[in-house]
């Protein structure tokens, strides 16, 4: 990322300006907006410019490259950190990068830490999703009664339809809400994976059950 | 270095680099040079372009672009009305902060 070069150096040797260059602005990418990030590239490549500039341009070789590029704080060090909280210190937090996995645990820390849930989505989508998926079994034995009891093979297909067609939307809901809190704890997940499983169910037992009558 | 250090001096950086500028219009690398000549305060530029950037998007610090004679094209950095009020603010605080710790620690120390 060559920005406003005034000095003309070999192509491998620019490259290696460039290479440095574009690791900072990916260390950026993401954690402050683009117009920061190419003010601080064009301060780096001017920094960088101005200590070659002390060398005689026609005899700059790459290990004066090298040198100057050594002389300059590395790459991660420009990414921001942020003040970490004592009260959750991840190993993470210190690493001044944020990612989503650092997030999650820091959530699951604090509600571990204070012993109840943070997000009141993701404890529904959890309850929900658990609810789902074992009451759905339960249901098809009661239908399964039923229909037995009335002898009745077209019973047994409607309740198994309105059982499905209840698990699906109880279990779409499940999945809502556990998008909504995903990073808030353990229950969203659990709302999450059983809604998806509920969801299967839901969609392959009335199929397996109409193509078996 | 502790955290608690660490905190503390980037948390003063802001206010070292409007000490610069308070004096003249400065280029990124000639700030960082000044501020490496501070004793026993490591500022770097990895700490000091981010803030200059800052400071320029929030407005307390403008931009004059020049020619230099030897290198490539230097970005002056100069401080706006608004900068200079803010530099005020910050070295109140840091005034009234230091003063009232000194005043603690002598405390401690008698």
């Amino acid at each position: 990322m060559t920005m406003a070069t005034t000095m003309e150096l070999a192509k491998p040797l620019q490259a290696l300006i460039d290479a440095r260059l574009d690791t900072i602005d990916r260390m950026l990418m993401g954690q402050i907006p683009r117009a920061d990030r190419l003010s601080i590239l064009r301060e780096v490549e001017s920094q960088i410019e101005e200590l070659l500039a002390e060398r005689d341009a026609a005899t700059i070789t790459r290990d004066d490259i090298i040198e100057v590029l050594r002389q300059l704080d590395p790459p991660e060090a420009f990414v921001p950190e942020e003040i970490p909280d004592p009260a959750i210190r991840t190993p993470q937090s210190f690493s001044g990068k944020r990612t989503f996995s650092t997030n999650f645990r820091q959530n699951q820390a604090q509600t571990l830490s204070t012993g109840k849930p943070s997000s009141r989505a993701g404890l529904i989508s959890g309850i929900l999703g658990l609810s789902t998926f074992f009451s759905f079994f339960i249901l098809l034995i009661i239908a399964y009664v039923i229909a037995v009891f009335f002898s009745s093979p077209e019973l047994l297909i409607a309740e198994i339809c309105a059982i499905s067609f209840v698990g699906l939307g109880t279990s779409l809901c499940a999945i809502i809400l556990g998008i909504m809190g995903r990073i808030q704890g353990i229950m969203p997940i659990v709302g999450m994976v059983k809604g998806a499983l509920s969801v299967l169910l839901c969609v392959v037992v009335p199929i397996v059950v109409l193509m078996v009558m | 270095m502790s955290l608690w250090e660490t905190q503390l001096r980037k948390g003063l950086a802001e206010l070292a680099i409007l000490a610069v500028l308070s004096r003249e219009e400065a280029y990124g690398y000639r700030i960082v040079e000044k501020l490496r000549t501070l004793e026993g305060w490591t500022l770097s530029e990895s700490t000091v372009y981010p803030i200059l950037t800052r400071l320029a998007r929030e407005g307390l610090l403008s931009i004059r672009t020049a020619a230099s004679p030897t290198g490539p094209t230097r970005r002056f950095y100069q401080l706006t009305p608004d900068g200079k009020n803010h530099l005020s603010k910050l070295n109140q605080s840091w005034r009234s902060i230091s003063g009232s710790l000194e005043t603690l620690l002598a405390g401690e120390r008698s």
